[in-house]
């Protein structure tokens, strides 16, 4: 397989975790709970592919997600280059096989997301505490589950590519 | 050793410079070129990806009626035969109803002709299936599977067993987007039960584990709630997207606003509006005259 069609595969993955996780939130909705998980799709994308397939993956994930959302698809796509760019900045601090690095890393980008978007909205004037208090649980909640999957999520993904034969891991560390 | 002979490290930091250095370039090049991007283009591009993965969603929708339907295979005859005695009670309750309904809006008409009055506008019902439920602080949407090609439009009421469940929102040709009561843009004109003059119906009150809840602003000083009682709110046509009657919540009692001119309300919402699963579309008739609903 080229790399072209290998980097699909993994598009297509990302896609497909993140329908699974809209599932998860479908049934969550009677307990008024939401899982995001903008940083979980971008983490392979900015750790582990070069400049080029990286962006692009990534903005693939800010349209693919940010297209039913009620918020501007700049903002999404703002947030997930975003995202990427502190994950290339970071590239040189974190060792990518240390999934404590990994999940910490996960978890603060996902917060940081979460309240970004929270000053971009204008809390209802009546209900101002109520709003910050659910977007702060709402941070923490996503920040933990989606720290306990980034590692396993990661380490899939490259495991998976290294059976197709492309060692990202020796590739990084050669170039 | 030369001045000029940097240490390897920063040699190898000065290479990954390089690399954070292009990626930032990119970044930035990518966000510049989604900036000055035609609005047209924007929007295409926004509807063009929502209307290609509208198909996985629409798929695990039926996989989710299909898993339901098997589920409901597994019944013992007994469970069956008591539900086929409950349902044939409601029919008849039904029937009974439609019969008082009948009888009332002949009234209407009678009345609507002695006094010239313009006809209430009437609707049909669309049902639909909800693909999606999304309820977090920022937006509480749900997805049906319903679009365009059956006459939905936006601003529609969208309604079920327990009242106004939202407005559409977004329109696609296949499934729409509901913004709920309880989204935190949600307003409406409202009035209370036995009392017509209007009040403002504001959603956005959600708290993690907690039933949903919205606020009511400009109630008239005079209405006073008795305690340990409370006060239907339900939908006025004043809005023009609702028809008049529809529960929206209950209200448990009511405080002096800033101003001290009215008085303000928390309305407690169903709480189904969160687990809901199938929904009705209210679409005016003289909206849906020329158009024909696929089966």
């Amino acid at each position: 397989m080229t790399r072209r069609q290998l980097i699909f595969i993994i598009f297509v993955l990302n896609i497909f975790l993140s329908i699974l996780l809209t599932e998860v939130n479908h049934f969550l909705t009677p307990y008024v709970l939401f899982i995001h998980f903008e940083s979980l799709l971008i983490l392979f994308p900015a750790f582990y592919f070069q400049s080029v397939p990286g962006l692009v993956l990534a903005s693939g994930f800010a349209f693919f997600i940010g297209a039913d959302r009620p918020v501007s698809l700049g903002l999404t796509l703002l947030t997930f280059i975003l995202l990427w760019l502190i994950g290339n900045i970071m590239r040189m601090r974190i060792r990518r096989e240390n999934h404590g690095h990994i999940a910490t890393f996960a978890a603060i980008t996902q917060a940081i997301t979460i309240l970004l978007y929270g000053l971009t909205f204008t809390p209802p004037e009546n209900a101002v505490a109520e709003f910050w208090q659910h977007i702060v649980f709402e941070a923490i909640f996503s920040a933990c589950v989606v720290a306990m999957l980034s590692g396993m999520w990661c380490a899939f993904q490259r495991d998976l590519l290294l059976s197709f034969g492309w060692n990202l891991q020796t590739e990084s560390q050669n170039k | 050793m030369s001045i000029f002979h940097l240490h390897p490290q920063i040699q190898y930091m000065s290479r990954k410079l390089t690399y954070q250095g292009k990626a930032l370039l990119l970044g930035f090049l990518c966000i510049a070129l989604w900036w000055v991007l035609p609005a047209v283009v924007k929007r295409f591009s926004r509807v063009g990806v929502y209307e290609f993965q509208a198909p996985s969603w629409v798929a695990m929708s039926y996989l989710k009626d299909l898993q339901a339907y098997w589920t409901d295979r597994n019944r013992t005859e007994n469970e069956l035969i008591e539900a086929g005695i409950d349902l044939a009670r409601l029919n008849a309750a039904y029937e009974l109803r439609n019969q008082q309904t009948d009888i009332l809006e002949r009234e209407v008409k009678a009345l609507e002709g002695l006094l010239d009055l313009p006809s209430l506008p009437e609707y049909r019902y669309e049902i639909a299936r909800v693909v999606r439920r999304d309820m977090n602080a920022w937006w509480q949407q749900i997805i049906i599977r319903k679009g365009r090609r059956h006459g939905i439009r936006e601003g529609q009421a969208v309604v079920y067993a327990g009242g106004v469940v939202g407005r559409i929102e977004q329109v696609y040709e296949h499934t729409c987007v509901v913004q709920l009561l309880s989204s935190p843009n949600f307003r409406v004109a409202a009035h209370f039960e036995n009392d017509l003059r209007p009040i403002q119906f504001n959603g956005g009150i959600n708290q993690i584990l907690h039933d949903p809840k919205a606020s009511l602003n400009n109630v008239p000083p005079d209405i006073f709630i008795p305690a340990n009682q409370s006060i239907r709110v339900i939908s006025s046509r004043l809005g023009g997207s609702f028809p008049d009657g529809l529960t929206l919540g209950y209200v448990q009692s009511l405080s002096p606003d800033a101003s001290g001119l009215f008085q303000s309300g928390i309305v407690t919402i169903d709480p189904r509006l969160l687990s809901i699963r199938e929904v009705a579309v209210l679409i005016p008739f003289h909206e849906s005259s020329s158009m024909t609903s696929p089966k």
